[in-house]
């Protein structure tokens, strides 16, 4: 839910926002290494806060890691530890790991690029913004819905929005800013230097890994 | 048969409702991290005997893009798995409303729907977030979904019964 603040709205217009966002994903998509891609994650966390978006941290932990653990219990490549009979793999690690940071930075695009202000063109964003209507209209009253009489105070808010004329949500959108866009190509060019070093990245950061397992298990 | 402009109105105030119910889901604490109630579909459920197929379809469209441009998903994975498990719902509700609506009340039509909309969305994550170890989830996923499908059914059920707005504006729609 957009429940706090969107900063962005104030520099960037919905529908430049979300070619940038498009823009992102298709250079986000063609990343293969989990370092840049834990990088790049980071960032758009950022900017989806910013945006007033809520991002459950737990939740992300979760989603990525509960990929990760599926995709080690079909093992590939180099075995890294073992639990009884259950060989924890480099390859499968990698895999999963890739998986999960892709999924949850798709999201992660999204929420930042997406602004309920998005006009969508022709008839259907015509039906889209009269729901858009109805819907903050529905919101506005929400606090005065008692737990203790759900139905009859539901029943009551549904029958005074629906008895008002539908008219338009004020227009509160704004111009993209020159500064705008150059944070956005600026984005758009780092995520470009992730592709170009993301071999030497993964690279290193495996090797301090290693290093750091090896490190732990040392006497 | 009210004109097709109070008829569209409708739609989307029924959209409106789906956006509404879906927020105030997030009151009601998740068991399992990955799951919804999807109370945002008791709108379509009802509305099911009144609405044409064109109407059913465009309804979770509006649903799914609202939702869609309000929580920020709409152009993650998150939209597909939406899009396609409402429509799968949708068509599985609409086609037991039409042919078994004697046989089944409002709360076995959700448990179809949920069932429906349930198994599409395992077989997608199966391809597309967790790969194929993921079945071992899938009866605890389809447990869930299913009991959720029978509760929204059983608010759906409640609310037609209770709601005078619901009764009055069926009978304006019908006249």
């Amino acid at each position: 839910m957009a429940s706090r603040h969107d900063h962005l709205e104030y520099f960037i217009h919905p529908t430049t926002r979300l070619l940038w966002g498009l823009g992102c994903m298709v250079l986000f998509f063609l990343q293969g290494s989990w370092v840049v891609l834990v990088a790049d994650l980071l960032v758009f966390g950022v900017l989806g806060h910013l945006s007033g978006k809520k991002i459950s941290l737990l939740y992300f932990i979760f989603f990525i890691g509960s990929i990760a653990v599926f995709s080690l219990l079909a093992p590939q490549g180099q075995v890294f530890a073992s639990l009884g009979l259950w060989d924890l793999t480099w390859g499968a690690l990698e895999i999963g790991m890739v998986r999960g940071l892709s999924l949850a930075g798709m999201i992660f695009i999204s929420l930042f690029s997406i602004s309920p202000k998005l006009q969508l063109p022709g008839s259907l964003g015509s039906l889209m913004s009269r729901v858009f209507y109805y819907f903050h209209n529905l919101l506005r009253e929400k606090k005065s819905l008692r737990p203790d009489h759900l139905w009859e105070d539901v029943d009551s808010l549904l029958d005074r929005v629906f008895s008002d004329k539908p008219g338009k949500l004020p227009p509160s959108v704004r111009s993209t800013t020159p500064l705008s866009w150059f944070l956005m190509i600026l984005l758009w060019i780092y995520l470009l230097a992730g592709l170009w070093f993301g071999k030497f990245l993964t690279l290193l950061g495996e090797s301090l890994l290693s290093s750091l397992i090896n490190t732990g298990r040392s006497p | 048969m009210r004109p097709l402009t109070e008829r569209r109105d409708f739609l989307a105030f029924l959209g409106a409702m789906s956006l509404f119910f879906a927020a105030i889901e997030y009151i009601f604490p998740k068991p399992v991290p990955f799951f919804r109630l999807g109370l945002s579909n008791l709108p379509l459920l009802v509305a099911l005997p009144v609405l044409n197929f064109k109407e059913v379809m465009l309804l979770v469209v509006i649903k799914v893009l609202g939702q869609g441009l309000v929580n920020g998903t709409l152009t993650s994975y998150v939209f597909l798995f939406s899009l396609v498990g409402s429509l799968t719902s949708a068509l599985i509700m609409f086609m037991v409303a039409k042919w078994g609506g004697s046989w089944f009340s409002l709360m076995g039509i959700g448990l179809w729907g949920a069932l429906g909309s349930n198994v599409v969305q395992v077989i997608l994550s199966v391809y597309f977030v967790f790969g194929p170890t993921a079945w071992i989830i899938a009866p605890l996923f389809l447990s869930l979904g299913t009991g959720a499908g029978v509760l929204v059914g059983w608010a759906a059920q409640r609310f037609t019964e209770k709601s005078l707005w619901w009764k009055r504006t069926i009978d304006g729609l019908s006249t």
